[in-house]
């Protein structure tokens, strides 16, 4: 079976429009704040807010999401310490729901240093911040990609002098 | 805290060059060199 055309849009959009929280992270959030890496996934922090859990299960039904497993999937189920990351596949590409990214505390801790960023389409999607991204970079249990890292660290030194300057 | 590592000038240039882009343009950035891969 061929890979779905990755669209981004199409995934943000449906997240918006159900109106469930969440912060995008990893490779998608860290192109969006200046990463020049390829990526071809939407990852991200859900609240654990139950109505907004009950939501994003809408979102992921209409996008035709299932588990990469194949196992049955409820959102509302979900629990961050049996299952840190889970694995989905849509119509739209691949996305993965990640309720306890490593180095934070979820959704609460990343929100507040987020960013809602215009990406087009008319999609404003709350991005974490790039501090936030180095943080889980270097919290991850495998060795983060080091070019990726050296990226990321330069564009949390630039977002910090561009602060300093304002 | 920013934890010290080797600097490469390389790399440097293109974060800047990127940091001049709209989130955006930034986006539509990586579908372009998706669609091209």
């Amino acid at each position: 079976m061929s890979q779905p055309r990755f669209d981004p849009y199409a995934i943000l959009q449906e997240l918006e429009r159900v109106n469930t929280g969440f912060v995008l992270i990893g490779g998608l959030a860290r192109v969006i704040q200046g990463s020049d890496e390829l990526t071809e996934g939407v990852d991200i922090a859900p609240s654990l807010n139950k109505e907004s859990l009950r939501r994003l299960g809408r979102a992921l039904e209409n996008l035709n999401a299932r588990r990469v497993d194949g196992q049955p999937f409820d959102v509302i189920e979900l629990d961050p310490e049996r299952e840190p990351v889970i694995e989905l596949t849509s119509d739209a590409g691949e996305i993965k729901i990640v309720p306890d990214p490593a180095g934070t505390r979820g959704y609460e801790d990343l929100r507040f240093r987020a960013n809602r960023e215009r990406v087009g389409h008319g999609v404003r999607p709350s991005v974490a911040s790039p501090g936030d991204l180095v943080r889980m970079m270097e919290a991850l249990d495998r060795e983060p990609d080091p070019l990726l890292l050296e990226t990321m660290r330069r564009v949390l030194e630039l977002e910090r002098s561009l602060t300093i300057e304002r | 805290v920013l934890v010290p590592y080797e600097r490469d000038p390389e790399r440097d240039a293109v974060v800047q060059e990127v940091q001049k882009l709209t989130a955006e343009e930034r986006m539509a950035r990586l579908l372009e060199r998706l669609e091209k891969r």
